[in-house]
């Protein structure tokens, strides 16, 4: 076992340089210029594009940025964003709470719904229930989240007048204590409703198909034919093995959960990581970039990392390979 | 099965109308009232009420507070109310007083002295002195300033007393006044920022300016709060504060605005929304044109529109009439002359854009040694743009067509059109739009050689030495027949083909008085919210 878990960290840790190398030089070589877009659309000043261009040091060789970059990092520095001089650690940090308060709620509601959703109409696999599930998963798949968010802003905020619009706190009241958290609740159900209606279909049937095929393999026929009840095979020995595709696609959407969801939070003006990385995009914003794919990679990492033990915990045939 | 997904997406479909039921009903309620405010002077109402919050949705986050430094469209907004000028442009476009309360030029124009308000003083308290004003100017200039090209023809700034700013030129210049009080000008704190980097200065996150509100805080990614200045030294405001909500998307603004979240909504009305509050008294509209016009912008140096015969062409096959009322819904206006209509002093009748005429401008192709295949086609040609044409370039897509050119559109984000056709030149034709004023010289940025929006390279001599005349003079009447010779010669070489004057339709609530598109107008900038009051 510790072996196996100090493979998983080199092998992460590998995976993280290299992600950091690429993602380095494939923004700084793709085309647009930070500089220019500092000094605007209209009537930008070459002087000014000339300054910054030195001040920030992007007159230099990409190799060379590249290695004060590593420099700085070694140091524990991030550097500063170009538009606001701000650090882009502080940049990131702002938007770590509002990011994960989002996601992590769409993904838990999705994962304990969805699942228990699939497994029960697994069970009851050919009934009206199984019927009416897996259509309606198809048709919530389809639909485009930025689409969906629009559209319950339009019924529930516009027509109905029971939720806010947008945002993450009433700016007229300014509550405080409980009357707060309510307040962010309250702004919460709209996105994460559309979070939860798109994102649960998949755990609706990664855990329906992978149910119905281990109930069809021969174990579980022999340990029928042994007389066994029908509920002790299914909680004992189907769920536990059913699981393992849950697990994965659980890990994988944790692994992003800080890189946020930006379409449901451009459309719902959530402060999220989404938005962030949007907006550091259009405005090749370099060390803003590079931080927050760094901060995504370890992440993703550290998830991944952690999901292989648990796999292992759970299935001890994965350890032994 | 099939059945059951139908139901489902008979179901959603039906959803999506009845949400746009209300954004239909709510100018239908009020059809039949009979008040119509729409483009005329609100009925005067009872003495402002002070107080009250007023949130206004914007859609891009400020990034620095620094007014000068270099451009942050996200930020301008808030900038506006914390920070003054010397001068300021009102919403007519105009130069109008703002910490200088008066400036006279001298007799040989080279010399222009600022009076300034007397008992002003920064939101920390310090007073404020022409000292701030010179420092700030000679920093824009040392620094490279957003301003600081426009800047060039300043030579020494004095600070005689501490009410008085004299700036020497290196020769008159006319339009220096307007971009004194157009953009990256405003007057900074000296104490705060002396022997500082001002790019990293703290105070770029939490400004002190000498403007009606003071900055409160920026809560990252939602929202900016400033509230009034109860030291201002000019009217004071009668909000409490201001909140700007920060709100990315168009649709969700426009919601939020409707679902009174929002008082006010930058973003503005979709245009196909906005027939929907005419004649609706809970709003007023007010119109509003911006010396700002679009146009097709050739590279004449390399490719296909170096020949003159070619832009001419397209300058008698493109559809005015049609790109404005089907890309632009009508709103602004057709551009007829080569020159903003709001400098009618200076427009020239005889250089008028052509009316559409397809044949001539096929033969004109012909003359121009084009032959036509089978399907009519001359050549084809690629329009490179950035974001914000992509309805425009549509109705030329089929203009063009129309008269024998293949238009192909590649649109690319700010940046790499930035990449592609700013820094790289590389392009056959493009689009191009900005704020054209606040004086006249303005288009001097757009014409003259090696200028920042010149990017075809034109070059005529003598535009060159009537740009530089222009300048020097410095009344209407002087100064109109070399505006008219440039707008001729610019109808004859056609380096640009002007398609349509910018101009919006602002619908605002009517409980929001005191407007800088409304009442407040003469004395506000386009986003000071100074004078307004909330009527509720």
């Amino acid at each position: 076992m510790r072996d196996y878990i100090r493979k998983r960290i080199t092998t992460g840790i590998l995976t993280i340089l290299f992600s950091f190398c690429l993602t380095f030089f494939l923004i700084r070589y793709a085309p647009g210029n930070p500089i220019k877009v500092l000094a605007g659309t209209e009537n930008p000043n070459p002087e000014l594009i000339e300054h910054l261009t030195a001040k920030y040091g992007l007159d230099k060789s990409i190799p060379i940025q590249f290695g004060n970059y590593i420099k700085n990092i070694l140091k524990g520095d991030l550097g500063y964003s170009y538009m606001s001089n701000e650090p882009v650690s502080k940049l990131i940090g702002e938007k770590l709470f509002a990011t994960i308060l989002l996601t992590l709620t769409g993904v838990i509601l999705s994962v304990i719904v969805g699942t228990f959703l699939g497994v029960y109409a697994a069970r009851k696999a050919g009934s009206i229930f199984d019927r009416l599930m897996c259509s309606a998963c198809y048709v919530f798949d389809a639909i485009p989240g930025f689409w969906l968010g629009l559209i319950l802003i339009l019924i529930f905020a516009s027509k109905f007048g029971i939720l806010p619009t947008s945002g993450m706190y009433d700016l007229r009241a300014e509550h405080q204590g409980f009357a707060r958290v309510l307040d962010v609740v309250k702004h919460m159900i709209l996105p994460v409703s559309t979070l939860f209606i798109i994102q649960m279909p998949m755990y609706f049937r990664i855990a329906r198909s992978s149910v119905l095929q281990t109930m069809s393999e021969d174990f579980i026929l022999t340990l029928r034919a042994a007389g066994m009840k029908e509920n002790k095979i299914f909680n004992k020995y189907v769920l536990r093995n059913a699981i393992i595709p849950t697990i994965t696609k659980l890990s994988l959407s944790l692994a992003f959960i800080i890189s946020g969801v930006a379409l449901i939070e451009i459309v719902f003006a959530w402060p999220g990581m989404g938005r962030l990385i949007m907006d550091a995009i259009m405005k090749r914003d370099y060390p803003l970039l590079t931080g927050v794919y760094l901060m995504i990679s370890v992440s993703i990492c550290v998830v991944m990392i952690i999901t292989d033990i648990i796999y292992a915990l759970i299935d001890p045939r994965i350890r032994l390979e | 099965m099939r059945k059951i997904s139908l139901l489902l997406v008979i179901v959603l479909c039906l959803g999506l109308f009845t949400g746009c039921a209300k954004k239909n009903e709510v100018p239908e309620a009020n059809k039949t009232e009979d008040v119509a405010k729409i483009d005329s002077e609100p009925e005067v109402s009872s003495e402002p009420k002070e107080g009250g919050t007023f949130i206004a949705s914007v859609s891009r986050e400020p990034q620095t507070y620094n007014p000068d430094a270099h451009s942050d469209d996200g930020a301008y907004p808030v900038i506006q109310n914390i920070f003054n000028k010397l001068v300021k442009i009102n919403g007519y476009d105009q130069v109008v007083p703002d910490l200088a309360k008066e400036w006279e030029f001298s007799e040989d124009a080279k010399t222009v002295t600022f009076h300034l308000q007397e008992n002003v003083k920064w939101h920390d308290g310090k007073d404020f002195s022409s000292e701030d004003v010179k420092w700030t100017f000679d920093q824009i200039i040392k620094e490279k300033g957003f301003a600081s090209a426009s800047l060039s023809d300043i030579e020494e700034i004095i600070c005689p007393d501490k009410n008085t700013v004299v700036f020497k030129l290196k020769g008159p210049n006319s339009g220096l006044l307007g971009y004194i009080a157009w953009f990256g000008t405003y007057i900074m704190p000296k104490h705060i920022y002396e022997g500082t980097d001002w790019l990293e200065n703290p105070a770029n996150q939490s400004p002190i300016g000498t403007g009606p509100f003071k900055f409160v805080e920026h809560k990252s990614g939602q929202s900016v709060t400033i509230e009034r200045n109860d030291e201002y030294w000019g009217d004071k405001p009668y909000l409490d504060k201001v909140v700007f909500s920060i709100i990315p998307e168009q649709s969700t603004a426009y919601q939020a605005w409707l679902n009174g979240e929002t008082d006010e909504n930058k973003h503005g009305v979709p245009a196909n929304e906005l027939s929907g509050f005419e004649n609706n008294p809970d709003y007023v509209i007010y119109d509003k044109l911006w010396p700002n016009k679009g146009y097709i912008h050739f590279n004449v140096n390399k490719g296909k529109f170096a020949d003159l015969k070619v832009r001419q062409a397209v300058a008698y096959g493109i559809d005015r009439d049609e790109i404005f009322t089907k890309a632009l819904k009508g709103i602004g206006e057709k551009a007829e002359y080569f020159i903003s209509p709001l400098y009618d002093w200076a427009i020239n009748e005889d250089a008028k854009l052509p009316e559409r005429d397809i044949e001539k401008a096929k033969a004109l192709l012909e003359e121009a040694g084009y032959k036509a295949d089978d399907n009519g086609i001359y050549f084809t040609t690629t329009v490179d743009t950035y974001p914000g044409f992509d309805d425009i370039v549509e109705v030329l897509k089929s203009n063009f067509k129309e008269f024998g050119i293949d238009l192909q559109v590649n649109a690319m984000d700010d940046a790499a059109y930035d990449e592609k056709v700013w820094f790289g030149r590389d392009f056959e034709l493009t689009m191009l739009g900005g704020y054209q004023g606040p004086d006249i010289s303005a288009i001097g940025n757009r014409i003259g050689v090696g200028t920042s929006m010149n990017l075809g390279e034109y070059n005529n001599p003598r535009v060159e030495e009537l740009l530089k005349q222009g300048v020097i003079l410095s009344s209407e009447e002087d100064r109109a027949p070399v505006y008219k010779e440039i707008q001729k010669i610019l109808s004859e070489d056609l380096p640009n083909i002007f398609l349509y004057e910018k101009g919006a339709k602002i619908v605002v609530k009517s409980y929001v008085k005191g407007h800088p598109a409304g009442e407040a107008v003469e004395k506000a900038s386009e986003s000071e919210y100074t004078y307004i009051w909330l009527d509720k």
